[in-house]
């Protein structure tokens, strides 16, 4: 599902330039939920966001589902980013000013999908996670579980093939993030989607199909 | 916070400090240009005004009309009234003494002449010496020397080295005074020779006796001795008129004021000093009249700037508003630091106030100099240069004061943001009223606007002492309160649009709707553009109303395109100098004061009317002035012109051999004799005179000397159409020492007109009497007109019974027409409410010594050349027809009017090149009223407004706008990892961006224009302060309101296009990890 090979990531120049990434190859089977473990400033996040095509490498290649992403325009990322792959944030993420559905609906709306068909496909994914009466509150007026889950929800939205996850429960209290390590393990066996998360969460590490461990930019183990 | 890191974080945010000064600086070069305005160029223009002012307006005076016999005497206490009067300033005096007419022989035909001496200090300057030279004054034995007006002189066949005598008839003395000439002059066109008895022309032929109804004679003058020498005489003095000429050069309005109140003191002073010289005086004070109209305009004009000058600072300080939730958004965390490290409140608020301090006196020292340039930038437009403005040398202690105390109340705005509470993030749900229509702040406000709106309605004259507060705090406290209320409207549409977005499949539109309804401060810039597009939309509304007043005011008051003064007397053939001057329609008109019967009140003060007579027929070409409602002017005054039915006149052709007119007649008793006076027509339908000698009925036929009204005999090949003849009939030997009164007589006239002999063959010749028969009373009047050799013959015969014994006299009117028992009128609507009258109704006119009878056939708003004041308007053919058969035979000519002028500025050129000065255009009237120098302040600041409000509307929206969006950094940043295209994101920020901007502008505009409906009549005042005539008429600018909206519209979301597209190219995976702002 997931193949990187030899990539480089450097942000600025000279003495102070900061090695993210340094030759970093990875290969991710279809459905395996894998688990990037690492300090604080270890690469987690880069890596991440250059298999999401959110950066791109210096050097080296990525493919998710057989495209190269590190090949893509602005536009192919855009479709990337649509229909292939799915974020879920540290922080959340979600829209202030919009309510759980309407976060939920974003993804929606971008492939114009009826209303009515919309509104159905929203309230079923606020089932799935367990908020399906919260639809109309906004993420200020939720805990901060009940906002990953409404992310998550916005997430697998788009029947992404793909879901990247950076920390989501470095917010949350154990309880609450296992809760949603235990939605994100389900949503990996029931709908055989791929999953790459980043995480301190020994629970998470427990859960996840492999563990690769990143420390300096680089994976000690693949 | 010590004065280091203050200035370590200004350097830091320097960029943030610099919009914020920016806002300020604008705000305050507003008020300082407006500043400037009130004081230098208020000055400037009451300067320029004084200068254009016709020194006869600039005079004061005093007139001694019962001269006693210490005329020296009364004559230095009213100098020494003045001189007081006028204390601050150099006043000039000049002192004008007339005596009684006095006796000066006998005319050729035996009638006798009056001459009359007169004593002008500064003759010099009045008048042209034309021969010899200037009198000296008189010795104690001997004539006096004296100058004569030329016409004068040649008319009484005299010239210097001459000597005649002039014996009163009246007073004391009744030796004659015997004078010799040294001289000759023409009199200067000065309107102080108006005051003189015979107007400066020299000559009258029959000036009407001074008292009693005695003939009219001959008289010639004024023989004008040295000054002075007068008043040294014991009586004989008719008036002593004392004239100073105040220097007004650089006067200032303190003077002014006090020049103006010593002339309303001087009618007690004159009495106090004149106590027990049996002097009857009265205080003439022009001055005092000019300089309470200064001070009227002036506070009209100024009551405009100040209006601009606050709703500027509203708008700054709204503008400010936004600029200090900015930056006390960048500063939260900062904020939030320092309390938690134990800084109080006060503490906060004195470091926000040292820091607001610091830009007040950054903003003054930039404003000023640039309230000076933008007062040059205007001072440079040719408009107000015209007007006198300048551009002052340097900086004025009004200007420094305006824009500091500006830029601290400012900076006080600045304050208050810094120091308050945060009220939480996007995330928060609350209410989408705004604080003010929560605490109901905004209906209060529209109470009082409300208030000051009626006050404005019902305060239609402005105060002679200065700025006006109604006017000032109505259009202000309106505007302000429309642009809150409106707000109200908001939340509707903020509901609007959520629905809106729900029921939406896309993305783009739906997010700018959500974040319209319900991110707070996403409609924080409305205030701002609301407030600031009604004040744009309203300063263009309000400058339209104001302009087209103007010109409608200028329109009713010269009532056409071109008026001009007749030159009197009137003689034929003016008219067509008029025509071929002005290339438009031409009509003769009268314009004079009428007497209705009684005394005409309007509110309390006694006024009097003024009847406008004019040719109705042309009405249409001619008249100008907005017309009734849903009327023309030709439709109006159709029928006006109704009892005067055509008539072709009796040719008359001056020959080149023989008389032009020959009169025979007899008289069955009695040696009578008769005086014929032709009433002659041009073209365009003036009349004029043509007087013949007395001749005697005695059967043989007498050839008759014409002369017109200047004494000349008409050249060879004049030609004029006779429509009249009044025939002035003597009986020479009436009754003995019996006084019974002499016998009936049958007399018969027969006229021989040399001329066409066709002309006026089929006109229903009429003869009558005249309405006065103290005289003589003429019955059975018979009259016909026949072809004669040569010409055609008018015949009448008449019985005429004497009804006075010693006065045998009486008048017989031939007209080719029948004349109208009564004369069309139309009445304004002012002067029929005074005395009661309506269509239908009778009223009795009285012009000069003449009363005719007056048919109300309608009202009118006004009458055009007469607006300001009630007015009668009547045809001027129908009016000189009944007035001559009253008797009178003026020909009413006061002055030319012609419409249809393709270019009046060159017409009234061409005018006076042709001998006709003093013309009056309808345009000149309306540029002065304009762009006069005590106006021009008016639309230049109206136009400070516009162009303030939208500068200020686009500084405010691109600080709010900054703002706004930067706090939406990460949203953006997790819309892209969302997947959304970046286009999408910054069409969907933009979008909302431009929904608040466009609702904003759309209400403003809304605002704007219900306030220029409801506020720009009220505020229209004329230049004396009174509601104008005829009534302001609220005025859309449709083509410059839609390029305000249009343009804030597009510059408003234009100035945030770069900002949303830096925002959305910024934003990246470094964001992603930040959480939502607190």
């Amino acid at each position: 599902m997931v193949q990187v090979r030899g990539v480089h990531r450097t942000y600025g120049s000279g003495p102070a330039a900061v090695h993210a990434l340094r030759d970093v190859s990875l290969t991710v089977a279809p459905g395996e939920l894998v688990a990037l473990v690492g300090r604080s400033g270890s690469g987690k996040t880069t890596l991440l966001n250059v298999v999401g095509g959110l950066d791109r490498p210096d050097a080296g290649t990525v493919h998710v589902a057989g495209t190269e992403v590190t090949g893509l325009d602005d536009d192919g990322l855009v479709r990337l980013r649509r229909d292939v792959v799915a974020y879920v944030f540290q922080t959340f993420g979600l829209i202030p000013v919009l309510t759980a559905a309407e976060n939920v609906g974003v993804p929606l709306r971008l492939r114009g999908l009826p209303v009515v068909e919309r509104e159905q496909r929203v309230q079923l994914l606020l089932e799935l996670v367990g908020l399906g009466a919260a639809g109309g509150q906004r993420p200020g007026e939720m805990s901060g579980g009940q906002q990953q889950r409404v992310a998550i929800a916005r997430a697998l939205a788009g029947s992404p093939r793909l879901l990247v996850a950076d920390e989501p429960t470095g917010q949350l209290d154990s309880e609450t993030g296992l809760a949603v390590m235990a939605l994100i393990r389900a949503v990996v066996e029931s709908e055989g989607t791929t999953a790459i998360v980043s995480t301190h969460d020994p629970v998470m590490v427990a859960l996840a199909d492999r563990v690769v461990h990143v420390a300096d930019g680089r994976l000690v183990d693949a | 916070m010590s004065r280091t890191l203050l200035l370590r974080r200004g350097v830091a945010q320097a960029r943030l400090l610099a919009a914020v000064l920016a806002v300020v600086v604008a705000g305050t070069v507003l008020l300082g240009t407006c500043a400037l305005l009130l004081t230098t160029g208020a000055d400037q223009a009451r300067q320029a005004h004084l200068q254009d002012t016709p020194a006869a307006d600039l005079a004061a005076g005093v007139l001694i009309g019962r001269v006693p016999p210490d005329a020296l005497r009364a004559t230095e206490a009213a100098e020494g009234v003045l001189a007081d009067a006028l204390a601050p300033f150099p006043a000039p005096v000049t002192t004008w003494t007339t005596s009684t007419m006095r006796d000066l022989g006998e005319e050729p035909d035996g009638r006798p002449r009056l001459g009359y001496l007169a004593g002008i200090s500064d003759l010099p300057e009045q008048a042209r010496l034309l021969t010899g030279r200037w009198p000296d004054a008189p010795g104690t034995t001997g004539a006096w020397e004296a100058v004569l007006p030329a016409r004068a002189a040649e008319l009484l066949g005299v010239g210097p080295g001459d000597q005649l005598v002039l014996t009163p008839r009246t007073g004391p003395r009744t030796a004659g005074l015997a004078v010799v000439l040294v001289g000759t002059f023409v009199p200067d066109d000065d309107p102080a020779w108006l005051a003189d008895p015979l107007g400066g022309t020299g000559h009258v032929a029959e000036l009407a006796p001074e008292v009693g109804t005695g003939e009219p004679e001959p008289a010639y003058g004024p023989f004008v001795v040295a000054a002075g020498a007068l008043l040294g005489t014991d009586g004989g003095l008719d008036e002593v008129r004392v004239t100073a000429h105040p220097d007004l050069a650089g006067a200032s309005a303190a003077d002014l004021g006090a020049a103006r109140g010593g002339l309303t003191d001087a009618r007690a002073a004159l009495t106090t000093a004149l106590t027990g010289q049996d002097a009857v005086a009265r205080v003439d004070a022009p001055l005092a009249r000019t300089l309470a109209g200064v001070a009227t305009q002036q506070g009209v004009t100024g009551s405009a700037v100040l209006v601009v000058a606050l709703v500027g600072t509203l708008l700054a300080a709204t503008a400010l508003g936004l600029a200090a939730r900015l930056v006390a958004a960048r500063r939260a965390a900062e904020t939030a630091l320092l309390a938690a490290r134990g800084a109080g409140r006060r503490q906060l608020a004195g470091q926000a106030a040292a820091e607001a301090l610091a830009l007040a006196v950054i903003a003054t020292a930039v404003a000023v100099p640039l309230s000076l340039l933008a007062y040059r930038g205007l001072a440079a437009l040719p408009r107000l240069t015209a007007a006198g403005l300048d551009a002052p040398g340097g900086p004025t202690w009004p200007l420094v004061s305006a824009v500091g105390a500006g830029a601290l109340a400012l900076g006080a705005v600045l304050v208050a943001p810094a120091v308050a509470p945060a009220t939480g993030g996007a995330a928060v749900r609350r209410s989408r009223r705004g604080a003010v229509a929560r605490s109901g702040a905004d209906l209060v406000l529209a109470g009082v606007a409300v208030l000051a709106f009626l006050q404005l309605r019902a305060h239609p004259v402005t105060s002679a002492t200065g700025i006006d507060p109604v006017l000032v705090a109505a259009p202000v406290l309106c505007l302000l309160a429309g642009a809150v209320l409106v707000l109200r409207l908001l939340p509707v549409l903020q509901a609007a649009a959520e629905r809106a977005a729900r029921r939406s499949r896309r993305l783009v539109v739906p997010l700018a709707a959500w974040e319209v309804a319900r991110r707070p401060g996403a409609t924080g810039a409305a205030l701002l553009l609301v407030l600031a597009t009604a004040a744009a939309t309203f300063g263009a509304g309000y400058l339209s109303t104001w302009g087209t007043s103007q010109v409608e005011q200028a329109s009713a008051r010269v009532g056409t395109d071109v008026t001009v003064p007749a030159v009197r007397p009137a003689l034929p053939g003016q008219g067509g100098t008029v025509a071929a001057a002005t290339g438009g329609t031409v009509s003769p008109a009268a314009s004079r004061p009428v007497g209705l019967g009684s005394v005409v009140l309007i509110g309390d003060r006694a006024v009097t009317p003024r009847l406008v007579a004019v040719d109705t027929s042309v009405a249409g070409d001619l008249l100008r002035g907005r017309p009734p409602a849903g009327d023309t002017w030709a439709a109006r005054t159709g029928s006006l012109g109704s009892a005067a039915e055509p008539a072709e006149g009796a040719a008359l052709v001056v020959p080149a051999a023989g008389p032009a007119l020959t009169v025979t007649g007899s008289s069955a008793t009695g040696v009578l004799t008769v005086r014929p006076v032709l009433v002659v027509r041009d073209a365009l339908g003036a009349r004029s005179i043509l007087t013949g000698q007395e001749v005697p009925l005695d059967g043989r036929a007498h050839p008759v000397d014409l002369q017109d009204p200047t004494g000349v005999a008409p050249a060879v090949g004049a030609r004029f159409t006779v429509i009249g003849v009044d025939l002035d009939v003597v009986l020479l030997d009436p009754a003995g020492l019996d006084l019974a009164l002499p016998e009936p007589t049958e007399v018969t006239v027969q006229l021989e007109l040399a001329g066409d002999p066709t002309a006026g063959l089929a006109d229903d010749w009429t003869a009558r009497g005249p309405l006065d028969e103290s005289a003589g009373r003429v019955q059975v009047p018979a009259v016909g007109i026949a072809a004669a050799d040569g010409g055609t013959a008018l015949s009448a015969r008449a019985e005429v019974r004497w009804t006075a014994p010693l006065v045998g006299r009486a008048h017989l009117l031939l007209t080719a027409y029948e004349p109208p028992g009564s004369v069309p009128v139309l009445l304004s609507a002012d002067l029929a409410d005074a005395i009661g009258a309506e269509p239908g109704r009778e009223v009795l006119l009285q012009l000069g010594g003449s009363t005719v009878r007056g048919d109300v056939l309608g009202l009118l708003p006004y009458v055009p050349g007469a607006a300001g004041g009630p007015g009668v308007l009547a045809d001027l053919e129908v009016l000189a027809r009944a007035l001559a058969a009253t008797g009178d035979l003026d020909p009413l000519v006061d002055g030319w009017w012609a419409g249809g002028v393709d270019d009046p500025a060159a017409a009234a050129v061409a005018l006076a090149d042709a001998g006709l000065p003093g013309a009056v255009t309808r345009a000149g009237v309306a540029a002065q009223l304009r762009d006069g120098p005590l106006r021009a302040a008016l639309p230049a600041a109206l136009w400070l407004m516009v162009g303030a409000a939208v500068v200020l509307a686009l500084a405010g929206s691109a600080v709010h706008t900054t703002a706004a969006l930067e706090s939406r950094a990460v949203e953006v940043a997790r819309l892209l990892g969302l997947g959304v295209p970046r286009r999408s994101v910054t069409r969907a920020v933009l979008a909302g961006h431009v929904l608040v901007t466009a609702i904003a502008v759309l209400l403003g505009a809304v605002v704007g224009a219900l306030a220029c409906r409801l506020l720009t009549v009220p505020m229209t005042v004329s230049e004396t302060g009174e509601v104008p005539v005829p009534p302001p008429l609220a005025q859309w600018p449709w083509a410059a309101g839609s390029l305000l909206v249009v343009g804030l519209l597009l510059g408003c979301s234009v100035v945030a296009a770069p900002v949303a597209a830096a925002l959305v190219g910024r934003a990246g995976s470094a964001h992603l990890r930040l959480g939502d702002a607190p």
